[in-house]
């Protein structure tokens, strides 16, 4: 198999950045909503990844 | 959210989740600590969970630890790294040691003693959180952030992301001044353009 490093690179970079563009996204989610609505979310997502 | 940093105190009516209910049960048990790294930042909303929970308390003498010791086993906590309250007082000088629900190694308290500057000034300097089952001590913010980009400089985006959380969250209510005065003691100044 052939690996193309300089793509595997630019790759990982655009997913940082797509991360990034989410956190804002999720961050503007959190001030504009109640804490017990976005917390809820949270929530799945914490108590799923702790009882795997 | 309520958050007033000038007082020292956010008010968050946040819905507690398992990693929540593992820190405040642990915490519950002291007066003097302060929160710090990762939990901080999921704390207040970032999507991720963690294993483990970085918490910073003051230098004390081994008759103040025993008395926490006791405590912290009564509550049905253990010491992953050893079941000596000396071994783990000496632990304490170069490393933290763990502490996790007895037989549940996942999530653990990473207990750490103060042994720097950074340290002492996020215990000066802590920030009260009250949520609905009681509250917590966290590092002031700007040092979080400032923190985790110096974190981030290796290349570790997590980090980076941590940081980028709170800053988003935050950056109408912290201290600006305060915050860049870190950011270039730190010399995190590329990594904080990356986030901003």
């Amino acid at each position: 198999m052939k690996i193309d490093f300089e793509e595997l690179k630019k790759e990982r970079k655009k997913n940082f950045e797509e991360r990034l563009w989410f956190l804002k996204f999720w961050v503007r989610y959190i001030k504009s909503h109640s804490d017990e609505e976005w917390s809820s979310q949270q929530k799945v997502l914490i108590n799923s990844q702790l009882q795997n | 959210m309520e958050i007033n940093l000038e007082k020292k105190e956010i008010i968050l009516n946040k819905n507690i989740n398992e990693l929540d209910k593992f820190v405040l049960d642990f915490c519950r048990n002291f007066d003097n600590y302060v929160l710090v790294s990762g939990y901080v930042s999921i704390l207040f909303g970032r999507s991720r969970a963690t294993e483990d929970v970085d918490l910073l308390i003051p230098k004390m003498p081994l008759e103040k630890f025993k008395e926490i010791w006791d405590i912290i086993k009564e509550k049905d906590f253990e010491c992953i790294n050893t079941l000596n309250v000396e071994d783990a007082f000496k632990m304490l000088d170069e490393y933290a040691i763990r502490f996790c629900r007895k037989g549940k190694p996942v999530p653990n308290m990473e207990f750490k003693r103060s042994s720097n500057e950074i340290h002492e000034y996020s215990l000066k300097n802590k920030i009260k959180v009250k949520i609905k089952d009681g509250f917590l001590f966290i590092s002031p913010i700007e040092m979080q952030i400032a923190y985790k980009l110096m974190l981030g400089k290796g290349g570790n985006e997590k980090d980076l992301e941590d940081a980028k959380h709170l800053y988003e969250l935050f950056k109408e209510n912290i201290n600006k001044e305060e915050l860049f005065n870190l950011i270039n003691e730190f010399g995190v100044e590329e990594q904080f353009e990356i986030i901003k």
